[in-house]
């Protein structure tokens, strides 16, 4: 028998169209969207540095820590329900119909599904083969529209996520933000621990493994990793700048050398440059996978040549 | 014989699908699928929209499982804030050699 599934209907679309489609929805999308996304994210990244700056000073109380624990996990849940409302513009202006968004449910949904992420998401990175499904899971979660039954939500989230996994996988490789924190994180903490772990090490060892360290990380997220060195110049170009006395240097190198808050800053650069992108594909992605069972990629066409008329 | 052949809401109609839930016999007009199955108009109500008690509690429910997705992120962020202040200095210093 002929198999007459085209590639795309087999595999999905390229990534590299997908990615490409993404940039044209963002584009074409009326800046209100963008900025929805950055007045939800960019309060948690600025609380994120501010509590890494205060927190690796260890002269605070348990209960000041809980506080500060309080206010960002607060800021992390009004992010995860931003973006859900982002993922809704974006899918309005892709298939021009007004849906209503009934937003408590959404933040609801949003808050109860989302915080299981941050400690699935670690785990499945460290078994490594399920971390592009689970991944894709959360990033559809975000994606998704709030109308449907619970159960059936549950059900179409798992679909999509398991469905087209090469497209998947390629996407989270090149854009996921989650493995270029774990390349600056790998970068940051291994040296340190080798050295602790053997202190007598050879410096040509500690350089090859540092080396290493550095090789995998740019080849496990490239896109982020070469974000993050552009980041990491331009802030030191502009630390140079303003002198080593300034409090805003001393918090940002330690001996001269860039301190762990200087890592965080230059990852929440590069999240809040490559995060709309993904959302856009996963946002995409959905559409595509709907499309195959409602038609909805021609009603959208129709729709549009209909307002166009 | 005739009336079971006839539509409940169009006498005038030929009967095309039976409700699987109240059994009436309907017409094309007054059958439309859902689920993969063909329900008339006040059986496919109930099924959508669901009795206001089970709606509540489904509420309450989501609203619990969220208050928990909460207290998840603060203790998250409550046990990275006392890693942070426990870690080595030479942790937060990037010095790869």
């Amino acid at each position: 028998m002929v198999n007459t599934k085209t590639f795309d209907q087999q595999h999905g679309r390229a990534t590299t169209a997908l990615i490409d489609e993404s940039g044209q929805l963002l584009r074409s999308a009326p800046a209100g969207v963008l900025c929805l996304y950055f007045a939800a994210a960019v309060p948690f990244t600025a609380g994120l540095v501010f509590f890494w700056a205060i927190m690796i000073r260890s002269n605070h109380s348990i209960w000041f820590a809980a506080a500060a624990a309080l206010v960002l996990s607060l800021l992390f849940v009004w992010m995860k329900i931003g973006q859900n409302l982002y993922c809704c513009r974006l899918r309005q202006h892709l298939t021009g119909r007004r849906d209503t968004v009934d937003i408590l449910r959404a933040a609801c949904i949003q808050t109860a599904i989302q915080p299981t992420g941050i400690l699935t998401l670690p785990i499945c990175l460290v078994i490594a083969l399920p971390y592009g499904w689970a991944c894709a899971f959360y990033q559809h979660a975000t994606a998704m529209n709030s109308r449907a039954s619970d159960s059936k939500q549950l059900l179409e989230l798992r679909q999509h996520a398991m469905q087209w996994p090469l497209q998947n996988h390629a996407v989270t490789w090149l854009l996921s933000p989650a493995l270029t924190i774990v390349g600056v994180c790998a970068v940051m903490t291994m040296p340190p621990l080798m050295r602790l772990i053997n202190p007598a090490m050879p410096l040509a060892l500690q350089v090859a493994t540092s080396m290493i360290f550095i090789v995998v990380a740019v080849l496990s997220s490239p896109v982020g990793m070469l974000m993050g060195a552009n980041f990491s110049v331009t802030l030191l170009l502009l630390l140079s700048q303003t002198g080593c006395d300034s409090p805003i240097a001393s918090a940002l190198l330690q001996a001269g050398a860039p301190s762990s808050t200087f890592a965080v800053i230059v990852c929440c650069l590069a999240y809040l440059c490559m995060d709309p992108i993904v959302k856009a594909c996963y946002v995409l992605r959905g559409h595509h996978i709907r499309s195959g069972v409602t038609a909805e990629d021609l009603h959208a066409r129709l729709r549009r040549i209909r307002a166009g008329s | 014989m005739t009336g079971q052949n006839k539509c409940r809401n169009h006498p005038g109609r030929d009967v095309v699908a039976r409700c699987p839930r109240c059994t009436q016999a309907l017409c094309r007009e007054c059958v439309t699928e859902h689920d993969n199955r063909m329900l008339c108009e006040s059986c496919l109500r109930t099924v959508i929209q669901p009795t206001a008690p089970d709606s509540k509690r489904k509420n309450v429910a989501m609203a619990a499982v969220a208050a928990a997705g909460c207290l998840l992120v603060w203790l998250f962020f409550l046990a990275t804030a006392q890693i942070l202040a426990h870690a080595p200095a030479a942790f937060h210093r990037f010095a790869p050699w």
